[in-house]
């Protein structure tokens, strides 16, 4: 069965660009366009085994997003990888604090986002 | 226009054309631009921004559909509306991404604010309450036209570039924790 990776974006150009990226293996991508929806979306699916997601967005941001998941108890441990066009190093620290695994800044390459994909996935399913 | 605001025009243009390039487009930059009154459809995306002493600004951008979808063809056939405003959404936030990313070794962070866009027939753009100025650039054959506008709280002087940038990473790359 294929790998379910959640990617949250409120933007469909980068969303489409990911699950572009990812269809050159075995995901199955799900889509959320802000952090209310991500919530939302992770409960749908449970046995998401990565989750790609934005930092800026409308309604709620990545990085309270991230928070808001690590209290939910079956997404403890489930790898994130912030995907935004942010550097500033703050905001990097408080994702590392919440425990995401990854930091990409825009415009990503399509097989470097491809190859940590498919290295958290494993560890996820490891 | 303040010593500050020519500064922050000069990081845009480089920011826009470097961001421009990184998608595979032949860019220039068109030596002066008046606002735009255009005649045909085009799309406009806007984004704000501030700093915590008071300063705020926005940036707007303005481009055809025909430059849109040569700078980043959509999936498909379709060139809806809403695609191609979603399109010149992201690269306004990617732009102005970059602008923060230069500003940040010198000593300013720009909270910035999520793109608003909008399809337009004969548009006209009213005269913002700031100081604003056109940039226009010559996209893949297509002109891409972007307004800087920034009312600054107190016309702070930019640090130095100390050369050591305190971003994490470079546009492109990653991080691993």
């Amino acid at each position: 069965m294929a790998s379910k990776v959640l990617v949250v974006d409120d933007s469909m150009m980068v969303r489409q660009q990911v699950k572009r990226a990812l269809g050159a293996a075995d995901f199955a991508v799900v889509e959320a366009q802000d952090g209310m929806d991500a919530l939302e979306k992770v409960m749908q699916n449970q046995d998401v085994c990565l989750i790609i997601c934005d930092v800026n967005m409308p309604r709620m941001g990545g990085l309270d997003f991230l928070e808001a998941l690590r209290k939910i108890p079956v997404f403890t441990s489930v790898p994130v990888v912030m995907l935004t066009t942010e550097a500033q190093p703050d905001l990097v620290a408080r994702a590392k604090g919440l425990g995401a695994k990854g930091w990409i800044i825009k415009p990503f390459k399509p097989e470097m986002l491809l190859a940590a994909a498919q290295k958290l996935a494993a560890s996820k399913a490891a | 226009m303040s010593t500050v605001f020519n500064d922050v025009e000069r990081m845009l243009s480089r920011a826009a054309i470097d961001l421009f390039e990184a998608h595979g487009a032949a860019t220039s930059k068109t030596p002066s631009v008046e606002p735009p009154h255009q005649e045909t459809e085009c799309i406009v995306a806007t984004i704000g921004f501030a700093v915590a002493d008071g300063s705020r600004g926005a940036l707007v951008m303005v481009a055809s559909p025909a430059a849109i979808a040569a700078l980043q063809p959509p999936d498909g056939d379709e060139h809806s509306e809403m695609i191609l405003c979603d399109i010149l959404g992201e690269f306004s936030n990617m732009l102005l991404g970059r602008v923060k990313n230069i500003l940040l070794p010198r000593g300013v962070t720009l909270l910035l604010g999520t793109p608003t866009t909008a399809y337009a027939l004969k548009l006209r753009l009213s005269s913002p309450f700031s100081p604003c100025r056109w940039l226009a650039f010559v996209v893949n054959d297509h002109a891409i036209r972007v307004r800087l506008e920034v009312a600054l709280a107190n016309d702070f002087p930019l640090a130095d570039d100390a050369g050591e940038s305190p971003m994490a990473a470079r546009e492109g790359e990653m991080i691993v924790f």
